[in-house]
């Protein structure tokens, strides 16, 4: 809104240059938030004067803290962190977290410790329900994230009250830290899940900006309940060597590879 | 110090339209008059206590003053890295009530006597932990929460004790509860309803054997205190319904240094359970435990 975020592939682009330079693991758990991330910047959220901490923005909770790369890439497009920012990613001295902390403005709540950031995005959403005020609150949640029962919570209290003003995305990449979340702990019916706790549900393709903006906007959810969008997708989505494959959750990229990456990158249209 | 947390949590409301409480489905009866009073303001978000830290926090960050309640067995100690993520890192306004602490749930079990709360909520330095004695210790205390912008971690212990002391000040400094006049070389200090049960022991001793303190401040500990602490008193002792680690004495001998001896509950080795007060003889603080420490301590 009036600030040009970043494109996908410049996004997956900083991030790969801020893991390889930082040495850093979790390049797949940014790439699959990357299309949910930008959409919600550049069509949704509302930061008026592009100030982070404006009073009257809306508020994005990034409950799954390891994709922070995806939010600290968007932010240098917003100008609230600097090229030098991102480059010192995991330096001595760093300003940005390898998990995502509300020390960098632009990051709500503290999330590195999985499963607490919903519970906070409910207290946002029910915050500005009690006060009447309209800005909305989104919170996104990885699949393997949903192990813990304190999302569950947040969830059981924001159907219970209606929580219009609140909306979930789930990352449905369909990995977690270990193995495959169907293998370690899968949810059965993650839709009936949702719309048993009180929410209006959708699933989409999470890659897809424009499926992704038509659920942002309600198409097809019921519009007077909290909303969850379960967003399907690829865990390293835009690489092909790490697209779906689980172990790259915790490589470091060597030269060769951060080349190769890049190269996927920009040949993906 | 029901009454006392009910009042000043009435004043407080009544003065400042922010302020909302939000419980984990306990509080049975204490919050009548502030849901009648207040309606839109209170909240029960269900047996989920991280929930209600995460909520707190969301509420806290879009400009309202929650207070959220809780057994100290859930709030702090089951959800002490919520309260340290959302809560104490960010500084946020948040009042924390732990309702029966130490050894109050004497019959229910290990379940909820808390005996650590202070040990786990004094790891936060961001955090202020008021553990009051009294009514008016109480009042001043839930008051001066809700003037800060800081969080706050309010002990509540057994309630009814013979100490109706506060300080002057207004402010949950400490209280020299008698005698008045010369100091003795000798402090006794203590928090919660330890201080009624000293008080009742101070009765066997001579006026001037020692001074009988309440310190409602836990951390920090106010800093002329600490100072008179030094300079005043040769012997310091604390007594204490918690755990020999973390507690109020371990904190007077970190920040004043000196000699502080201290009595505290025992290390529970034993599954009996029964009545508050056999409880506290079982863990060595009822008033005979205490007249017996006092007495080894300073002859």
């Amino acid at each position: 809104m009036g600030v040009q975020i970043a494109s996908a592939k410049e996004i997956r682009l900083s991030v790969l240059k801020m893991s390889f330079l930082g040495q850093t693991v979790h390049v797949p758990s940014a790439f699959s938030l990357v299309e949910i991330l930008r959409t919600l910047h550049s069509e949704v959220l509302n930061y008026p004067a592009n100030e982070p901490l404006h009073p009257e923005r809306d508020f994005l909770v990034l409950s799954k803290g390891h994709g922070v790369m995806a939010l600290y890439a968007i932010f240098l497009s917003r100008g609230w962190l600097s090229d030098s920012d991102l480059e010192h990613y995991f330096q001595d001295g760093s300003l940005l977290p390898g998990l995502a902390e509300s020390s960098v403005p632009g990051i709500e709540a503290n999330t590195g410790s999985l499963g607490q950031g919903m519970s906070v995005a409910v207290g946002m959403a029910y915050s500005m329900k009690l006060q009447g005020r309209a800005q909305k609150t989104y919170c996104v949640v990885g699949d393997g994230e949903l192990n813990e029962g304190a999302f569950w919570e947040g969830a059981m209290f924001a159907g219970h009250h209606r929580l219009k003003e609140l909306t979930v995305i789930i990352d449905l990449n369909g990995f977690q830290a270990m193995g495959a979340t169907s293998e370690i702990i899968k949810v059965k019916d993650l839709e009936k899940s949702l719309s048993g706790f009180g929410f209006g549900v959708v699933t989409i393709d999470g890659h897809d900006e424009l499926e992704l903006l038509a659920a942002l906007s309600s198409v097809g959810i019921e519009n007077d309940l909290p909303r969850a969008i379960i967003a399907k997708t690829t865990k390293g989505h835009g690489v092909d060597f790490m697209a779906g494959n689980n172990q790259w959750h915790y490589t470091r990229l060597n030269k060769a590879q951060y080349l190769e990456a890049c190269r996927a990158v920009e040949g993906d249209s | 110090m029901r009454a006392g947390f009910q009042l000043g949590l009435i004043e407080s409301a009544k003065k400042d339209p922010r302020i909302h409480v939000l419980t984990g489905d306990h509080g049975y009866g204490l919050f009548d008059e502030f849901r009648n009073e207040f309606p839109d303001r209170f909240h029960n978000v269900g047996v989920a206590e991280a929930n209600l830290v995460g909520i707190a926090s969301g509420m806290a960050k879009t400009g309202l003053r929650p207070l959220i309640y809780g057994l100290a067995a859930f709030i702090p100690n089951r959800v002490f890295e919520f309260i340290k993520l959302q809560i104490a890192i960010e500084k946020l306004p948040v009042v924390m009530v732990g309702d029966g602490a130490g050894l109050v749930y004497s019959q229910l079990g290990r379940s909820h006597q808390t005996l650590e709360d202070l040990a786990i909520i004094g790891a936060l330095p961001e955090i202020v932990t008021m553990s009051p004695g009294s009514d008016r210790e109480m009042r001043i205390a839930v008051e001066w929460a809700f003037a800060q912008t800081l969080p706050v971690y309010l002990r509540m212990g057994k309630m009814g004790g013979a100490y109706s002391g506060a300080s002057a000040s207004g402010h949950p400094q400490p209280f020299r509860v008698a005698p008045s006049g010369e100091h003795s070389r000798v402090a006794l200090i203590a928090h919660g309803s330890m201080v009624s049960l000293c008080q009742e022991a101070q009765e066997a001793f001579d006026q001037n054997a020692f001074d009988l303190w309440s310190c409602p401040t836990i951390f920090p500990v106010d800093k002329d205190f600490l100072r008179l602490i030094s300079s005043a008193y040769e012997l310091v002792l604390v007594v204490e319904e918690h755990n020999p680690r973390g507690g109020l004495a371990d904190e007077i001998r970190r920040a004043a240094g000196g000699v502080v001896k201290s009595l505290s509950a025992r290390p529970n080795e034993g599954n009996e359970v029964g009545s508050y007060e056999w409880l506290l003889q079982a863990h060595g603080l009822s008033t005979d435990h205490i007249k017996a420490f006092i007495s080894s301590s300073i002859q």
